[in-house]
Parts: C-alpha cells; structure tokens; sequence
C-alpha cells in the first residue's frame, strides 16, 4: 500500500467520537480509534476545543479526504469497512465536514487555527 | 538481557503492530520494529498516525519521530531487576527545535525507581540528558548545537558507584560527557519495566528527531567493548 504524506488533521471536540470512527476504519492498523490524539485549545489549558494529529495517510483515504463529497466518503468508508471486516459507522457528515487538513508542520498549522497544544 | 533494534534492517521491521505487512523502503510508517537481540522485546505502536516514518539519510536508514504524535513501545516488560549496571547506545540526529523529547525511557517516567532514560530535555534545543533512577536520580546533560547534529551517545549506568561520576558514565560522539550534572543513582537494581522509544508512556514527551538504532544491555562491559559498541553504531549514525 502506498502512503504520502505526512499530514496533519484537525478537528473539533464535538466531532471526535465520529472521527475516531471513522479512522477506526481507515487506519490499516488496529489502534486507528486513537487517531485524534492531541488535545488543543486556544488557551492551551483544559477541557480541549479541538483534537490533532499528524499522519501519513494511504494514498487512497488521502484522495478520499480532499477530493471527495460527503455522500461518495461515505461510500468510500463503507467499502474499506467492508474489506477489513469493519464495523461501519452509520454516519460520517459530522466529521467529513468538520476535518482540517494541511500538509506543512503541525504546530504552524496549529497556531494558524489560534489554537496550542494542551500538555 | 537487554535489547537491540537496527532500522537499517528491514527485515526487523513491518508497517503494522502485529508484524505481518513488511515495511519495504523509505516513506512507510513503522509499526513494529523487531528486538534483534533474540530476547523478543519487539516495539510496537498500532495507530498509525503515531508511527515513525522509515527514511534514508544517503546510505543510512533512521526512524523519524514527528514531535507530534510518534512513539515506539514494548508489550511486554524487560526485567533487569537482576542488576545495578546497564549500557545503552543510540544514534540519534536531534531536531534542533526547542521542545523536550524523549529518545527512550525505560518505564513511564525517569522518577520511577529502576528507571533509565536519554532524553532532550526541557525547551532548549541541542541538550541531551543521560541518566538514570535508583533510589534517587542521577544524570549529566550535554549542552549541544542548537543546529541539528548527529550523536552517538553511550551510557553505562552503575547504581554501586559512590557518587555520580561513578554511576553515569556517559560519552557522546566517543567523547566524554561529564557537564551538568544532577542528582545521584542512588541504591537499587534497575527495574522490571516496558521501554518507550521517542515518547513518555506513550503519552506525551515526543521526540522529534532522527534514530538511527538503539541498544541496551543489562550489564557493563570492557573498554574494548564500548569502544567497539560505539564505532557499531556510529557505522549506522555517521555521527563522527
């Protein structure tokens, strides 16, 4: 399988329960629900408004991200579900309309978003 | 008992944690990287978004840690309760960034009684902290180029000693290291521990920066023995 990237993800609290759904499927990997790993907000202190991560991505999901509507990730995630034997997340909206992605360093892209890590 | 893990053998490494996808060059993540030392303490990390990433500096193979997320960790714990002295070696390229990152720890925290770790510590680019815990904790620091150099850093740790320069003796790009130095070992063994590589308990403390192989031996060994571990590892670093 061929990986690009790295890249770096981020997305709101409210949606890290689908992200973590969603990445449970997408990662290759057994520990894909532990994707959204970094906790942010703009002060750097607790509760985290925002969760991060940096990761090389399979060329595939990679395309499926950026170029992909939510109804055509949807079937993309159906079908990687289905591959790996899966349990399919019912619905992905919240996170594919949600996720940030860029390609340059992570903690650049961060404060672009006026947010810090929380330690 | 110790262990020893070498990217630039392939073989010893696969893009996921349970070791069945081989990584087959530069630019794929590393999910596991095999103990080489046949006592089976493989590094595993199975979400892929905190894998290091194998590259290729010239003719070199490294690990690179993102500062971000990576980490490296052994399933099960190495038990070296049986001994007060242990060596470690790795060949490292630090990042140059200010940000404290660990290379490796043997437990979830230098503290822990038993304890050993190299580290970049606090927020001041090019430090390296060698050391270790007994009963108490002991280390010297290297204050490096805050530029990104290549180290080979060796260290034997002996909890007999009588003060620090008789516990850590640390050695970096085979010269010694004997500056700012912290606290004693104390008494004690070394412990019965899982060892994290690039990260604290797989929690936080990430490296960033390159690792180019790692050893660590629960015991000492000769003058010729060191000399000969670090001109090993210098061959897989280009350090010197």
């Amino acid at each position: 399988m061929a990986y690009v990237g790295p890249y770096n993800l981020v997305v709101s609290n409210g949606v890290l329960l689908n992200s973590s759904d969603v990445f449970a499927i997408l990662d290759p990997d057994s520990g894909g629900a532990s994707t959204f790993n970094v906790a942010l907000s703009a002060n750097g202190q607790l509760p985290a408004s925002h969760w991060g991560t940096r990761t090389l991505l399979q060329d595939t999901t990679h395309n499926a991200l950026v170029n992909m509507n939510v109804t055509q990730f949807k079937a993309y995630v159906d079908q990687v579900a289905a591959e790996r034997g899966r349990q399919p997340v019912g619905s992905i909206t919240a996170f594919k309309n949600n996720v940030q992605i860029d390609g340059g360093d992570f903690w650049a892209f961060v404060a672009s978003l006026g947010l810090q890590a929380i330690p | 008992m110790g262990a020893w893990y070498d990217p630039s053998d392939l073989s010893s490494m696969f893009q996921d944690s349970s070791g069945t996808t081989p990584v087959t060059g530069a630019g794929d993540p590393v999910g596991r990287i095999n103990d080489k030392s046949g006592n089976g303490f493989h590094a595993t990390q199975a979400t892929t978004a905190n894998k290091p990433t194998l590259r290729l500096d010239g003719s070199r193979y490294y690990l690179e840690f993102d500062r971000v997320n990576d980490g490296l960790s052994t399933a099960d714990s190495i038990d070296l309760s049986g001994t007060s002295k242990v060596t470690l070696c790795v060949g490292i390229q630090t990042s140059g960034v200010a940000a404290a990152g660990n290379v490796m720890e043997f437990s979830v925290t230098e503290s822990t009684a038993g304890a050993f770790y190299i580290t970049q510590p606090l927020s001041v680019a090019g430090q390296i902290r060698m050391g270790g815990t007994g009963s108490s904790s002991g280390s010297y620091r290297l204050d490096g180029s805050s530029t990104p150099y290549k180290a080979v850093c060796h260290v034997l740790l002996d909890t007999a000693g009588a003060s620090i320069a008789a516990e850590v003796f640390a050695r970096v790009n085979a010269a010694a290291v004997s500056t700012n130095a912290t606290g004693t070992l104390g008494t004690g063994n070394f412990g019965n521990h899982r060892l994290f590589i690039g990260t604290r308990n797989d929690t936080g403390v990430r490296f960033g920066g390159r690792i180019y192989g790692i050893v660590v031996r629960g015991a000492t060994a000769s003058a010729d023995d060191r000399d000969d571990l670090e001109a090993f590892m210098n061959t897989k670093t280009g350090a010197y």
